[in-house]
């Protein structure tokens, strides 16, 4: 046998510099080599190690001199300012630079909690309007929206601060800044506005152009086209209660861009609202209800609601539960968005764990390491300890942290209680097993051992949104995207039953129309969750999550028989007739099929509603409907879906504020809001 | 791509690399106001070359540009350190304990020959890829293997005795 230790490509393999082939031949010989393997781990710990301390190393930047040297010899001044104003920066003269200052220090000020003000909403529209206004006049100065921001939003601040945002502000140990934003924002003194210095004003400057030089990955996603009833009766899909998609929005508005296209999956826009649905009352675990109205978009049409409500479950009866955090703490999290608000979130969730949890901790970059065995929820101190010693560094060996973290889990594995791996990463992983058919083929295998999973989306840049996505539903998981650490109480604290405790797994829908009745349909949204009609009889094949008290919502729009669709229809068959239409039953208009499985079942049951056929206005449908039906357009016109006929921004705006309803955690006046800050958008986009 | 666009790529670059570059620099003139004018020069060559498509080539290529610079510098200045067969070596991180500035592994860098320090700098710190090391620093990918590895090796065995201290700092 050869001496692997001499080889060079033990190291390069440790690296992950081998090619694919080469992996696969060196991972036979290390095989035969227990001395080379254990070699194998010491070099990727060593270079962990190493990486974590080195990306401490002091940030350099270049003088303000050398900037605006640089700045005169590579831009041309007319273009550089038809640029700004394209897009919807303040342009600048030197003139105002002493009032600059003071946006910037405010901004600087503000940084410490920038991630916590994030979703302040009452001043994004003012401060699109601010930036808008001076624009117009030829004055301000060169600082991104995001900057202006936040520099007004300190005014607002002091007038109104958001109910959420001042809960979390006193929280003292959610309210200090973290170490990392702390030593960021103390760095380089604004001596000189440049346009290279965008660091120094916000962390995520020009957002507009970084969308073609990031390297941000969505994957493509078609806008639902109508499916003829006398082609396919039969429309099946699984549910989907993530919500990534909907923060992830929210944050490309934050920084004043409209999201990437493929970014918006409009169930998920849905499904971020809480809906007053009635709760199961016999022995399923879930209801599910009913709503349709003559479509809002296009009166000819109808809309059609399936709403699914899970059953909720008393805190004080919440089963015992074991934890695994695993937690990416690679170089790539060394950012104010990133690991400062994860290490917070998961304070946050610590503080509400009792005696009946249990937490374990590992940690993940170059090499992946378990930094808490798994110790009991009310020993707080020592899990917040962990968490409180983080920091980032290295790459991203995301596939073996996830080998560790499923092997704690089974270790303390509670049977009847709840297991569940809450992964917690940027989703770039760029060591190991980096393929994502490798970790979708690892993580399905792990999710048959009825391990849950949660995954945090976080971070931009490099923010691998379809990874993720495809993680959580091969997972038996369910997906958030934390744009700020608002945003994470939401999902790990409001909504911590309906997040973190499985009532029913592999949830699917099958609906069928009545050809009488019917005579196409679009199922809105869901489009990367369709399944063959023979998956929903298949207990093999793989479906949704519903945690306690979730409510799920899934819109169709149906074309009654006998009105035209802008749609190509095929040609009559030659040499077969079609179907008939069975008598009776004329009153239906579908039939909605449902199937799912007990959280560690393997069997699953089928509930079956029909639906009879009614004709009503939208205005008088019910509040949750119509703003449901509001958020789901709003998502259409994100995507640019040519379908969404007469709705226009405005009546987005204004039958979302005519059904706002109580709005506790106020998410609804902050949808308002979005939608109002897309509109300044769209409008600047077409000045 | 537009002028626009180009504009905006080149201040992203700036925003981004201007730190790696800067301490990756320092590192061969051992002094920081040269690295900055070192990096500056290097930005602006960027922007007189047709910026590539694909932009991942850019950090490599901008470290390449650096390192020539650099060394174009130290030639001038008969500040060059050579090995023991008499070739060029670029990183000399040396003895100034402030190069260092209280972190253990450039500490520890320092330790291992100087041989290895450039290419384990470049990806420890930088995460370069083998190839992308090549490119910079002229050797064979196969050389680059080699001396990683041994680097590595040395690395460890520096490591080894000091593994308390890292432990607790």
């Amino acid at each position: 046998m050869t001496n692997l230790l001499n080889d060079p490509r033990l190291t390069a393999y440790a690296l992950g510099e081998l090619s694919p082939e080469q992996t696969r031949e060196f991972e036979m010989e290390l095989q035969k080599d227990p001395k080379a393997q254990k070699e194998v781990e010491e070099i990727q710990q060593t270079a962990a190690l190493m990486k974590g301390e080195l990306s401490k190393e002091e940030t350099m930047n270049l003088d303000p001199e050398k900037l605006s040297a640089l700045e005169s010899q590579t831009i041309e001044k007319k273009s550089w300012l038809d640029f700004l104003r394209n897009k919807y920066m303040m342009a600048g003269i030197p003139a105002l630079a002493a009032s600059v200052l003071i946006v910037l220090n405010v901004a600087k000020e503000e940084k410490n909690i920038q991630y916590l003000s994030k979703t302040a909403p009452e001043k994004k529209t003012d401060a699109v309007n601010q930036a808008i206004g001076l624009l117009k006049e030829g004055q301000g100065n060169i600082v991104s929206t995001d900057g202006a921001r936040k520099g007004r939003s300190n005014e607002a601040k002091k007038l109104s601060k958001p109910k959420a945002e001042m809960d979390m502000l006193a929280d003292e140990e959610i309210a200090m800044p973290s170490t990392i934003s702390a030593q960021r924002s103390a760095g380089a003194p604004v001596a000189k506005i440049n346009s290279f210095a965008g660091g120094m004003i916000a962390h995520e400057p020009m957002p507009v152009d970084r969308q073609e030089f990031n390297t941000e990955d969505y994957d493509k996603i078609e806008n639902a086209d109508w499916t003829r009833v006398s082609d396919q009766p039969l429309s099946t899909f699984s549910i989907d209660v993530d919500t990534a998609s909907y923060s992830n929005m929210r944050r490309f508005l934050n920084n004043g861009s409209l999201p990437p296209v493929d970014s918006v999956r409009i169930e998920e826009f849905v499904n971020y609202f809480d809906y007053d649905y009635e709760g199961p009352s016999g022995k399923h675990p879930f209801a599910v209800n009913f709503e349709q109205s003559v479509s809002p978009w296009n009166s000819k049409n109808k809309l059609v609601r399936i709403g699914v409500k899970g059953k909720e479950i008393k805190t004080e009866e919440r089963p015992n539960s074991n934890f695994v955090f695993l937690l990416d703490v690679s170089g790539s999290m060394n950012d104010p968005n990133k690991l400062p608000i994860l290490k917070d979130a998961m304070k946050l969730l610590t503080r509400k764990l009792t005696e009946k949890d249990r937490v374990s901790i590992v940690v993940y970059a170059g090499a992946s390491g378990l930094v808490l065995p798994s110790t009991p929820g009310d020993q707080k101190a020592k899990i917040l300890g962990a968490l409180t010693q983080l920091s980032a560094g290295g790459s991203t060996n995301g596939g073996q942290g996830i080998e560790l973290a499923y092997k704690v889990a089974k270790e303390n594995f509670i049977k009847g209680g709840i297991n569940r791996v809450i992964l917690a990463t940027d989703g770039d992983f760029n060591v190991g097993n980096t393929s994502r058919g490798g970790l979708l083929t690892m993580i399905e295998e792990k999710a048959k051992s009825n391990i849950f999973l949660t995954v945090l989306g976080l971070g931009m840049g490099n923010y691998k949104d379809g990874t993720l996505e495809q993680l959580a539903d091969k997972g038996n998981g369910n997906y958030a995207y934390l744009d700020t650490l608002n945003e994470a109480k939401k999902v790990l604290i409001n909504d911590m039953d309906s997040t973190l405790i499985t009532i029913a797994k592999d949830v699917k829908i099958q609906v069928e129309f009545n050809p009488s009745k019917v005579s196409a349909y679009r199922l809105i949204g869901y489009e990367n969750r369709k399944l063959a009609a023979k998956d929903f009889n298949d207990d093999k094949k793989d479906a949704g999550e519903i945690g306690a008290g979730h409510t799920v919502t899934a819109f169709y729009e149906v074309v009654p028989a006998g009105v035209e669709i802008d749609s190509p229809s095929v040609d009559a068959l030659k040499y077969q007739r079609p179907k008939k239409v069975v008598k009776g039953n004329t009153d239906e208009l579908m039939t909605v099929k449902l199937r799912y499985k007990e959280p560690e079942g393997d069997k699953s049951s089928k509930l079956e509603f029909p639906l009879k056929d009614e004709s009503k206005k939208f205005e008088s449908a019910s509040r949750d409907y119509q703003f449901a039906a509001s958020v789901a357009s709003f998502a259409m016109i994100l995507r640019k879906d040519q379908k969404i006929g007469d709705m226009s921004i405005q009546k987005i705006i204004d039958t979302a504020k005519a059904n706002k309803g109580d709005d506790p955690f106020g998410y609804r006046q902050e949808f308002i809001e979005n939608v109002e800050l897309a509109r300044e958008l769209y409008k600047a986009q077409n000045q | 791509m537009s002028s626009e666009n180009k504009q905006a790529w080149f201040q992203l670059t700036v925003r981004q690399q201007q730190s790696p570059l800067i301490n990756y620099t320092r590192k061969i003139t051992l002094d920081v106001e040269a690295a900055k004018d070192v990096v500056q020069e290097s930005f602006l060559k960027l922007w007189k070359e047709d910026y590539p498509e694909i932009v991942e080539l850019i950090p490599p290529w901008l470290f390449r540009v650096c390192r020539n610079h650099a060394i174009d510098i130290k030639r001038r200045e008969k500040r060059l350190t050579r090995t023991e067969d008499g070739a060029e070596l670029a990183i000399v991180m040396g003895d100034q304990e402030t190069r260092t500035e209280g972190n253990m592994a450039l500490a520890t860098l320092t330790r291992v020959q100087i041989k290895y320090q450039e290419v384990l700098i470049l990806k420890l710190t930088h995460e370069l890829s083998y190839k992308e090391i090549a490119d910079i620093t002229g050797h064979s990918v196969t050389n680059v293997g080699v001396l990683i590895h041994e680097g590595m090796k040395e690395l460890r065995e520096l490591l080894g005795a000091n593994s308390m201290e890292v432990a607790n700092d």
